[in-house]
């Protein structure tokens, strides 16, 4: 069940070109699923006014921590990074619907960007057996905590600017990795609408079964105010926040995302 | 002891503190929070003869102490509402109006004919103040013939109160609460969102993809207050706040003015308990001026001092 958090800052650190960990320390143990959410409010008070959706990262429940990892994108994000350790914030959550937390054999994770903390459990679970991990970024001072991702993962980094791995889009590393036989179980997907829109159209093309976590504007995270609306394939919207974030490929009418 | 049980003309409130429409859903959707039935009432999310879509994303963005929003009236359906929402509501003992919308006269009226009638619904709103569809809504609210004729035939049919949601988007309130009086109306609610508009800078192009939202929050308050402030002088039906309640000192505010309730929308959104923190701030400043009754409070403004 959701609820008002009032946390504590154990640290709010940067980790990469514009990103950063922010860990904090929860009033009580939280039963969490991967790709669930909260809605963080930067700062008390009434400006800014909207709690902003963050996928949790982590979770350590000896010390009840928490963490997020978000980038710095505006207003918002930016007093976020100003906050100091040991400072209140308060935070709703965990909301929505999100992944099972069991790892299937033959997983292909996907994630652009800060879209990875989205998949975190996936990818920092000891089980990690046949797991490959697609993580396209702008440059490679993007890419952070990679000593979080076990040596047993298949890691496949893609840069837009060439800088490390391959140049290109994680999509593109993806279409390249099937058109060389590779066959994943399942694919789950986390990062910025035109990624998942690429990622969900190649894999329905292979008829590869698998979910994205949709990003989409929010305010309340509840289901309440049908603002974060997810043109459905079966006409009409889902709600990212509580009909999601997690929805299969072909929930979606990825024709009227708009990106 | 202070009793914070409102009155809105023959409806009687536990408190004045109500769930404003678009903002709850069809009333359960804090339900994981608290149980509705600790508020005065809900106001569900506006129902239409027929179901409807709404607008595409992006439908909000956030402004200075604000936002705006386009969600173009999404709703369920009278049918679904009736069979899938309203037992919930009646078995949870919900205080619930249902805000009802219509793109032609005539579908507000065929509405009121087929919710009036059942039970667990303590009020219509007459949802003549939404900004955010090209037909109907404020497209009748700015007309006093409209608000008059809409107001006059629910109120011929309806078994139970009609409160009329108003605007103040390039209108003068008063003049448009008086018809809604002259026409029956139990009540007025000021106000709806005000249209605005914003600009992503970096990608040029207006950030709602319906170009233009209507704003709510704290930066509507000085507004809303003024609509209610001027139109409880103007008419002797009552008047329900509605527009950047945040706290219970905002709420007092209202009530001061002369309001009789307020409705609570973006708040909660924000913070699903507001509401009920707002109950006991309002409370807790009673308690302490040893206010008794709301009666008390409500209307007592001083413009001498």
């Amino acid at each position: 069940m959701p609820s008002l958090l009032k946390c504590k800052i154990a640290y709010n650190k940067k980790i990469a070109e514009g990103i950063f960990l922010l860990g904090l320390k929860a009033p009580r143990k939280l039963h969490l699923a991967p790709g669930q959410f909260f809605m963080v409010r930067v700062r008390e008070g009434l400006d800014p006014l909207l709690g902003r959706p963050l996928d949790w990262f982590d979770y350590f429940p000896q010390k009840n921590l928490l963490e997020f990892v978000y980038q710095k994108v505006g207003r918002g994000t930016s007093l976020l990074s100003e906050r100091k350790p040991d400072e209140a914030i308060t935070i709703l959550g965990p909301l929505g619907k999100g992944l099972p937390r069991k790892v299937p054999s033959r997983l292909l994770l996907v994630a652009g960007g800060v879209g990875l903390p989205g998949l975190g459990h996936f990818c920092q679970t000891a089980q990690t057996c046949g797991l490959t991990l697609v993580w396209g970024a702008k440059s490679k001072n993007r890419f952070f905590l990679r000593a979080r991702i076990p040596g047993s993962v298949n890691l496949i980094l893609v840069t837009e600017d060439g800088s490390l791995g391959k140049k290109g889009l994680a999509a593109d590393a993806v279409k390249n990795l099937l058109e060389d036989g590779y066959r994943p179980g399942l694919i789950y997907a986390c990062g910025p609408q035109p990624m998942l829109k690429a990622i969900s159209r190649i894999a329905m093309s292979y008829k590869i079964p698998g979910k994205v976590l949709y990003t989409e504007r929010m305010a309340c995270g509840v289901g309440a105010c049908l603002g974060c609306a997810v043109p459905a394939a079966k006409g009409g919207y889902l709600r990212a926040c509580s009909d999601g974030p997690a929805f299969d490929f072909a929930e979606i009418d990825w024709e009227r995302v708009k990106c | 002891m202070l009793n914070l049980a409102a009155r809105v003309g023959s409806l009687a409130l536990k408190n004045p503190v109500i769930l404003a429409s678009g903002t709850c859903g069809y009333g359960e959707a804090y339900k994981d929070f608290y149980a509705p039935s600790r508020l005065g009432a809900i106001v569900t999310k506006g129902i239409s003869l027929k179901p409807r879509h709404g607008n595409p994303p992006p439908r909000i963005y956030e402004t200075p102490a604000g936002m705006l929003n386009s969600i173009g009236l999404e709703n369920i359906g009278l049918k679904k509402f009736v069979s899938d929402k309203l037992p919930w509501l009646i078995q949870n003992q919900v205080a619930a109006l249902v805000n009802i919308f219509g793109e032609e006269e005539e579908e507000y009226v065929e509405l009121a004919k087929r919710l009036s009638g059942l039970p667990g619904i303590s009020g219509l709103e007459l949802n003549l103040s939404c900004p955010n569809v090209p037909k109907g809504g404020i497209e009748f609210g700015r007309d006093r013939g409209a608000v008059e004729s809409i107001t006059s035939r629910v109120k011929s049919i309806s078994k139970i109160p009609v409160w009329v949601k108003l605007t103040v988007n390039r209108c003068d309130p008063v003049p448009l609460a008086q018809a809604a009086e002259s026409a029956g109306a139990d009540a007025v609610v000021l106000s709806n969102t005000l249209r605005g508009m914003a600009i992503e800078l970096e990608k040029k192009r207006p950030a709602l993809a319906s170009v233009t939202g209507g704003l709510s929050g704290p930066a509507l308050k000085p507004v809303a207050l003024a609509a209610v402030h001027d139109t409880v002088a103007a008419v002797k039906i009552p008047v329900v706040a509605c527009g950047g309640i945040f706290s219970g000192r905002d709420a007092l505010e209202f009530l001061l003015a002369g309001a009789r309730a307020v409705e609570v929308g973006t708040a909660a959104l924000v913070n699903p308990l507001a509401p009920l923190e707002m109950l006991k701030e309002m409370k807790n400043y009673l308690t302490g001026l040893k206010v008794k009754s709301l009666d008390d409070w409500s209307g007592s403004l001083n413009h001498n001092g």
